[in-house]
């Protein structure tokens, strides 16, 4: 069985144990939801000593399939008042499995000023470490002076000062395998804030001098499943965009559909789409030695994966990702990646969200605070949250926080979390998942892009959203969720349970795990104060139409109501 | 509201029109049609009318009789081997939506390779257009000759599946309503109840189209009215004729809005049991009714003023709801419709089939979600009719 690290950090004591047997078959968001329902009430205070951090690998993790390495953190978010699950690649969740640790939790808060790094061993000793050194240092830095002090072998996760300041769109970084930067995030939901309120800078994972093999229930089995899911993958052609370009290659789809945000979600076409193409993209990696195609994690066979460098051809940031290209892009009405890689890079390096940082600053234009797609204006509204002033303080808040004290009246949030790259009116089945996910509006919570429906009409998209939902679900349990769709289907994964944890599977039982997730999450929100009023989108969706399309979001209340209800 | 009126398909209507079939086959450019109908048709003499109507145009004519109920997967791709090796350049489809579907499907073939699995809805995969397909019924029920979907049986897993697209869609429907005058009672109601469920779902379902709604409405009142009048004298041109009128636009109407709950319960209880699918469109459809009442009562409102009801302003919408179900059941056992028990299904059986009714493509289109209990609560009730 794998181990579960308890900390607490008032009593400054480390428990460890076994991963209880009801455990063994979750892993991820689904692993974390079960917690959470157990441990932690719904109405405690997210940044109290009764919210706990929860941090834990994938189901998948520990095994030899490529991509299932994801590393989950979740708690009660400082930012949607809810339970949340955020998730990223990066090393830490292969670091841990080396070290057959499933899942460490942070409980309590510390009595006075008293920060720790969490250190686990070459021999897989967990131990509280005074951080003291480390404490104000940004995850750049923070990870340099890490890797000084324990080598450069370690997988680290993070937070830089915006989750020491407990602002509520910070992020927890992740160590990228392709370049070793901190700039892999769990970015939604504040989970930041919450590593901060117990004051952990870092969890420091050294390399195990003895990895832990992974014991399968059927070897044969499981190596003949496992084959085949990697050929899946590979031979997977309507996914080569992703191996080739990755998620930049997302606007020319999203933009002349008018999915991808404009000017604070305005629903119009974006005028100057070229600019944030991918043919732009790549000409500006192969220009300054950049680079698509790296893996985020040892042994992903997709590589989705970027490196982008400045106009000197110096590193500036990696994982540049399609979210973070249209919030702090086009949703700013800024067409230039030299811009947005700078924003990622402060985002990342300060550890705060893209998302909600790029929905914060358009709001901030839709105020009038700066101009529309003036990106030096941008930055320095970044540059006023790094700096902790008064105003980067309201800033780090969060859109929802941000838009009220400004008086703006279209505010793109649901349950107070903002709304990623796809306008709802025009992507309307992602537009019912943005609605209804326990999660706030979230990207992994049930995108519909791919859903053979027109995305304009209200036909059948709460029935897409309803079934997406546990499938994504079920993916951010279980593995990266890329990986998922590349390769999972009624005829790859059951085989691969079926190996790996014996007994017979059926594809449904398999995102069954998804379901019952969505279900307990459903719960704890309910019982932390969520109405079915907060599973709408905001007014401004339902009255304005798109200027591109015409389009509202007319998706019933009563439709929305449904969504979850299995 | 934005909403889509899409193209419908051309239409020659009228009592006799079926003898043009081969003179519009002509103009179309085909020179050699393969006929699929099935064997019921035959002995009834339909088939050989068309087909010596096609020969007499001067066309070639093979034939693919072996059409089953619930079409097979299985046979659509032997229909579509025998188009190819045949080298035909047309299809026309005679019969009920059985006959119509499995044309449709092994259109799709003429152009794409086999198995027809491949192109069922939610593959991803899109088809090429197929050849000139002309469809024929002779039933009033399906509608199947104005839709751009065919249903067809995926015998592995036993569960109903759709293709949709312009290779599935007729070139031309030939509805002719002498074709139905020697229809028995027992299905002449069943596919009229079936009708009725495409024009009820439509009007009800998420897909709001008020072009789907002006036709619903007539179907529905055509029905009622028609109906009764075809089983009790089947030679009655007139009831035939509005009957295959009501037919024809219900399925233009729900081409754009799609039916729901109903024909969700419906195919999955074909596919399980072999009930006849307007039998289990009949039972089902006030079930559904009932659960989307709370959803869109204007529209349930719509469906009690099309049967001659007149509820008060002041009616909930469930009692709306339980009213106009009431009166569909009432409609259906005047017309002679069998229960699910007449077919042995017992109602322990409705359990197993929640999944199934919940995967259906058609469980989509409900203007409200539905929970497995929910489901249930239909399926029981579709069973207690
Ligand atoms: S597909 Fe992308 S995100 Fe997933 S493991 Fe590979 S590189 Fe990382
Ligand atoms: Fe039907």
């Amino acid at each position: 069985m794998s181990k579960v690290l308890r900390i607490n950090l008032k009593e400054k004591t480390i428990k460890q144990g076994e991963l209880p047997e009801k455990f063994k078959l979750l892993g991820g968001r689904s692993l974390i939801s079960k917690v959470l329902s157990e441990e932690v009430e719904p109405t405690t205070d997210p940044l109290g000593a009764g919210n706990k951090l929860i941090i834990c690998t994938s189901l998948l993790a520990g095994t030899t399939v490529p991509a299932v390495h994801r590393l989950s953190v979740g708690g009660k978010s400082p930012l949607t008042g809810g339970i949340k699950e955020a998730n990223s690649g990066g090393t830490a969740a292969t670091y841990l499995a080396r070290h057959n640790i499933k899942m460490i939790i942070l409980e309590d808060i510390p009595a006075s000023d008293d920060w720790q790094l969490l250190q686990i061993g070459k021999d897989g000793t967990p131990k509280l470490v005074q951080a003291g050194d480390y404490v104000g240092l940004n995850n750049y830095a923070l990870v340099d002076k890490l890797k000084e002090k324990y080598g450069k072998e370690i997988s680290v996760v993070s937070i830089g000062k915006g989750g020491e300041l407990q602002y509520r769109n910070s992020t927890l970084q992740l160590i990228d395998w392709a370049t070793g930067y901190p700039s892999r995030a769990s970015a939604r939901g504040g989970l930041g804030a919450v590593m901060g309120s117990k004051q952990i800078k870092a969890v420091v994972i050294e390399k195990s001098e003895s990895p832990n093999t992974f014991n399968y229930a059927d070897k044969e089995r499981y190596e003949a499943a496992r084959k085949k899911f990697v050929d899946v993958t590979v031979n997977n052609e309507g996914m080569r965009w992703l191996r080739e370009i990755g998620t930049p290659a997302l606007p020319d789809v999203t933009g002349p559909m008018a999915i991808l945000p404009v000017r604070n979600f305005s629903g119009e076409f974006f005028d100057k789409l070229e600019s944030l193409s991918a043919e732009t993209f790549l000409s500006k990696l192969k220009e300054r030695g950049g680079k698509s195609g790296e893996p985020c994690q040892t042994g992903c066979v997709i590589h989705c994966s970027n490196r982008y460098h400045n106009a000197n051809g110096e590193y500036l940031t990696s994982a540049l990702e399609y979210e973070t290209i249209a919030l702090c892009g086009s949703n700013c009405d800024i067409g230039d990646f030299d811009i947005i890689a700078r924003m990622d890079r402060l985002c990342d390096d300060f550890g705060i969200d893209t998302i909600e940082t790029g929905a914060t600053i358009a709001v901030c234009m839709e105020a009038g605070k700066i101009p529309w797609g003036d990106g030096e204006a941008a930055i320095g509204i970044i540059e006023e949250m790094r700096a902790g002033t008064e105003t980067g303080k309201l800033l780090g808040q969060g859109t929802y926080a941000t838009g009220k004290a400004l008086g703006v009246k279209r505010i793109p949030a649901v349950k107070g979390q903002a709304l990623p790259a796809y306008d709802p009116r025009n992507l309307k089945g992602t537009g019912v998942t943005f609605a209804t996910t326990p999660m706030g509006a979230d990207h992994t919570a049930g995108l519909t892009l791919e859903a053979p429906i027109d995305p304009l009409s209200p036909l059948g998209q709460a029935a897409v959203s309803s079934m997406l939902q546990p499938m994504f679900a079920t993916a951010d349990s279980t593995m990266c969720l890329f990986a998922w769709f590349s390769a999972a289907s009624p005829e790859t994964i059951p085989e691969l349970m079926a190996g790996i944890y014996g007994g017979e599977w059926d594809f449904d039982q398999v995102v069954d795990i998804g379901r019952q997730s969505v279900l307990r999450e459903k719960i704890f929100n309910a019982a932390a104060g969520f109405k079915p009023e907060d599973d709408r989108l905001p007014d401004f969706f339902l009255t304005e139409k798109s200027p591109a399309t015409g389009a509202v979001f007319d998706i019933k209340a009563l439709e929305l109501d449904g969504v979850l209800n299995y | 509201m934005i909403t889509n009126f899409s193209r419908t398909v051309p239409v020659l209507f009228g009592p006799g029109s079926s003898l043009r079939t081969g003179l519009k086959a002509k103009k179309l450019g085909v020179k050699k049609v393969l006929c699929v109908y099935d064997r019921g048709i035959k002995e009834a003499g339909v088939a050989d009318k068309v087909v010596n109507n096609i020969k007499a145009a001067g066309l070639q004519v093979s034939i693919y009789d072996n059409v089953k109920e619930d079409p097979p997967d299985t046979l659509v791709d032997e229909g579509g081997e025998m188009a190819r090796v045949e080298e035909v350049d047309g299809i026309v489809g005679v019969g009920g939506g059985s006959a119509m579907d499995t044309a449709k499907a092994i259109n799709a073939l003429l152009n794409n390779p086999p198995p027809i699995g491949r192109y069922y809805v939610g593959t991803g995969n899109k088809q090429k257009p197929g050849k000139v397909l002309i469809l024929l019924p002779t039933t009033a029920g399906t509608g199947s000759e104005a839709t751009k979907i065919t249903v067809i049986s995926d015998t592995t897993t036993q569960t109903k599946k759709g293709i949709l697209g312009p290779a599935v869609t007729a070139s031309l429907a030939i509805v002719d309503p002498e074709l139905l005058l020697g229809l028995p009672p027992k299905i002449t109601a069943a596919t009229g109840m079936d009708a009725f469920s495409h024009a009820a779902e439509a009007l009800t379902s998420e897909g709001m189209n008020p072009m789907s709604d002006v036709l619903a409405e007539k179907a529905i009142a055509l029905i009622v009215s028609n109906l009764p009048q075809s089983i009790k004298d089947g030679s009655n041109l007139t009831a035939r004729t509005n009957m295959a009128f009501s037919s024809l636009i219900a399925g233009i109407a729900f081409n754009d809005t799609m039916p729901h709950w109903g024909h969700a319960i419906a195919h999955t209880v074909g596919a399980q049991f072999h009930v006849p699918h307007g039998v289990g469109c009949a039972v089902a459809l006030p079930a559904a009714i009932e659960f989307v009442a709370d959803a869109v009562p204007e529209k349930v409102r719509l469906i009690a003023a099309s049967m001659g009801l007149s509820p008060s302003e002041e009616q909930s919408p469930s009692e709306l709801g339980a009213m106009v179900a009431e009166a569909i059941r009432n409609f259906c056992r005047e017309i002679g419709i069998p229960s699910l028990k007449d077919f042995k299904i017992n109602e322990d059986s409705m359990g197993r089939l929640i999944k199934r009714v919940l995967a259906d493509d058609c469980a989509m289109f409900g203007p409200k979600r539905a929970s497995s209990d929910q489901v249930l609560k239909m399926l029981e009730k579709a069973h207690n009719y």
